[in-house]
């Protein structure tokens, strides 16, 4: 019994009512004249009656882990958090406003394309800092789309102005076209058969072939044999349109590319 | 910005032991706490306290069957902190100054709610030495509270066997015990002669 572990697990039995019956007699006798065993099997049963209801646990658990969590939020004073609000408001309005400003400035072209930072192609390491080279850009904004136009054009876009009236054919005129078809596909170095008859009476023809940026490459009036041989061996590669007319009358359009 | 929580809502969250109701109960009504305690000498930790005991006691009282809460639990909270704040001042002024202060309602009731706020204080004070013991004996007393069966224990806790988990249990407590017996605060409780 003088063993201070042994004392200490025999109250620990004791509360748990594990004790022999001889045990207990033996503790009992020592608990009755000393007051400091008598305090400490008490303190032990109180432990217990104090640690009974788990729920209760649990919920000082949560109430002190809430606290604590509650404690460390930060809580902003509501003169910083309109300040934020005003600055993010601000910084939103200024970028609407860039975005609208490059819309009007750019009618035809998304704001992506318009951006050299956001572009794909990119000329080497530091060929964003294109972007900086505004100043050497047109005045107007005609001026501006053209660059813009050409700067993204090549041999064989389209020409939207064309391409919808190709293989239309005016009606009751005077000349019926054979060959081309509306849209032909020719080598650089080979000749293009135009070909043609008259419905009545023979009326001179004329043929004007332009490219796709609105040159004109060829024109030949008041042809009035019912064919005519075109040589597209000096011709760089790309679109060009046809136009076969007669005297005041389109008779058609047609696309020629040449590879 | 704090949702808008129901009076039943509150009492249920506080019953199933709901993080968020208790976050919700802390932030709306801690400061009315507060005021309470700091009016008269308290401080934050005492406050703090003082709205756990809070909370303890009315979650014992309301799960006693026959208790109704009849007005908002904000103003339960309210009247009972500041009773539980006011009787712990008049204990602590009878320990100092050695007087018995005039109790001014019925002795009966008196005696039964500070009997009440004495066992949710000592319960308090002893979680807080729980809480502070080393891991494993930490572990082992909470399973051992949760009436966890001692061969579970034994498993958990990587023991050879149940007989090794109650002795290390009997180690721990007698542990707890001298941690408390140790603390100036937990005197009050142990006058038991």
């Amino acid at each position: 019994m003088n063993d201070f572990l042994t004392q200490s697990h025999w109250i620990g039995k004791f509360t748990d009512k594990e004790l022999s019956p001889d045990e207990e007699v033996r503790l009992l006798a020592q608990a009755s004249y000393n007051p400091l065993l008598r305090n400490e099997l008490r303190l032990d049963k109180d432990i217990n009656e104090v640690f009974d209801d788990f729920e209760l646990i649990s919920l000082s658990d949560t109430i002190r882990s809430a606290v604590s969590h509650e404690k460390s939020r930060v809580i902003l004073p509501l003169y910083v958090k309109i300040a934020a609000s005003v600055v993010i408001l601000i910084t939103l309005t200024a970028l609407a406003g860039l975005l609208v400003n490059y819309s009007k400035q750019n009618p035809g072209q998304s704001f992506h394309d318009r951006n050299p930072l956001l572009r794909h192609e990119t000329n080497g390491l530091f060929g964003f800092m294109q972007a900086y080279h505004m100043q050497d850009m047109p005045a107007t904004p005609a001026k501006r789309r053209d660059l813009a136009l050409s700067s993204s054009f090549n041999s064989y876009s389209l020409r939207p102005e064309y391409e919808f009236l190709i293989g239309t054919a005016t009606r009751d005129v005077s000349v019926f076209v054979i060959s081309p078809l509306p849209r032909v596909r020719c080598k650089a170095d080979s000749q293009l058969q135009f070909s043609w008859r008259w419905v009545s009476e023979v009326v001179p023809v004329s043929i004007e072939v332009i490219d796709n940026r609105g040159r004109l490459m060829l024109n030949s009036t008041q042809i009035l044999d019912m064919s005519y041989s075109l040589e597209t061996r000096h011709w760089p590669k790309g679109l060009y349109y046809y136009k076969i007319i007669t005297v005041d009358e389109l008779v058609t359009i047609g696309s020629i590319s040449i590879y | 910005m704090n949702l808008p929580y129901t009076n039943e809502w509150l009492v249920k969250g506080l019953m199933e032991g709901r993080e968020s109701c208790i976050k919700f109960i802390y932030r709306e009504y801690f400061p009315m706490i507060m005021s309470i305690v700091g009016n008269q000498h308290g401080n934050m930790e005492d406050a703090e306290d003082i709205f756990h005991d809070g909370l303890i006691i009315i979650f014992n009282r309301l799960k006693n069957k026959r208790f109704t809460l009849n007005c908002s639990l904000k103003t339960y909270l309210f009247s009972v902190c500041k009773n539980l704040w006011r009787r712990r001042l008049e204990r602590k002024y009878r320990l100092l100054y050695a007087t018995d202060s005039f109790v001014h309602e019925d002795a009966g009731l008196y005696h039964q709610e500070a009997e009440e706020e004495e066992h949710v204080e000592k319960f308090r004070l002893y979680k807080k030495h729980l809480t502070e013991m080393p891991e494993f004996c930490r572990v082992l007393l909470t399973l051992y509270i949760r009436k966890t069966p001692l061969q579970d224990i034994a498993r958990i806790m990587n023991y050879k066997d149940a007989e090794y988990v109650k002795s290390r249990k009997y180690y721990c407590k007698n542990l707890l015990r001298k941690k408390i017996q140790s603390d100036p605060e937990c005197k009050q409780f142990m006058n038991y002669e």
